[in-house]
């Protein structure tokens, strides 16, 4: 496994394990039971990633399997380096303080932008069909999680009003 | 003169009787497990995930122990990122499929997930 496919790999699970702790630690601190039960799918939907990544272990080591191997390694380092999702605490602590809810909302939409963010560059830059498809997967799925936050914010939002 | 019974030739066609909805793909059985099935968790309406249920016979406990069923069956399977189980002994498979959906969605309507 060359260092691309290694660290495109750990950026992968990383997204995906932050965000199951996350949302497992935000969800049981949500009164409201419906809010509760999309945070909920929310980290059953990255469990599910998390196990389906079979695609992406088939694409081939070398730098033909992505374009633009350089940029795209600097920026793979960059992002294994960084934390996507905040940590467990910072979510049970947010959630239980006043208005927090919304500032954990906020946080968990930053992290699924910044893991749109990665999943598309990583879906326009692989060159092997299979791994191309399944960045293209992952890239819909968590779109659908910034949708779902968006609206979970509003819902709260307007109950504030 | 008998009138002519006209038939139009444009006319359409009965619409064919309504298929009969396709039987839910079997799930198969992991390692000795008696029983599958995919079952969706609820919580106040909402879907929150499909799940994969496999049922397994346990053995009977030798020699009986006063408090214990000597028989049961135990209902598994994995949401987000644990793996749950049920024991029980009423309902067969079906019904420790039920149980399995039951307590999960309890768990998670008190935040125990």
């Amino acid at each position: 496994m060359n260092l691309i496919k290694s660290e495109v790999l750990a950026v992968a699970q990383k997204i995906e394990r932050e965000g199951i702790a996350f949302y497992k630690a935000l969800a049981p601190q949500v009164k409201d039971l419906k809010a509760r039960a999309l945070l909920y799918r929310l980290a059953h939907d990255e469990a599910l990633h998390l196990e389906g990544f079979d695609a992406l272990l088939k694409v081939p080591a070398g730098d033909d399997a992505y374009d633009d191997t350089a940029m795209l390694t600097a920026y793979v380092q960059e992002t294994v380096r960084a934390d996507i999702f905040p940590p467990p605490a910072e979510a049970k602590r947010l959630a239980r303080s006043a208005n927090g809810l919304l500032a954990a909302i906020d946080l968990g939409l930053a992290a699924e932008r910044q893991s749109v963010a990665f999943y598309e560059r990583m879906a326009t830059a692989c060159t092997h069909a299979e791994g191309k498809a399944a960045f293209g997967e992952l890239l819909a799925a968590e779109r659908e999680h910034v949708a779902t936050l968006e609206g979970l914010r509003r819902t709260f939002q307007n109950r504030q009003l | 003169m008998k009138p002519i019974k006209l038939t139009r030739l444009d006319a359409p066609t009965p619409a064919p009787p309504p298929l009969k909805p396709a039987a839910p793909a079997p799930v198969p059985l992991p390692g000795d497990a008696i029983h599958a099935e995919r079952i969706h968790l609820f919580l106040e309406g909402i879907h929150v995930a499909t799940v994969t249920v496999a049922v397994y016979e346990e053995q009977p406990i030798q020699p009986p122990r006063p408090g214990y069923n000597s028989h049961f069956l135990r209902a598994e399977g994995r949401f987000i990122d644990t793996r749950y189980s049920v024991r029980s002994v009423e309902g067969g498979p079906e019904g420790a499929v039920q149980q399995f959906k039951r307590s999960l969605e309890e768990r998670m309507r008190k935040g125990k997930v």
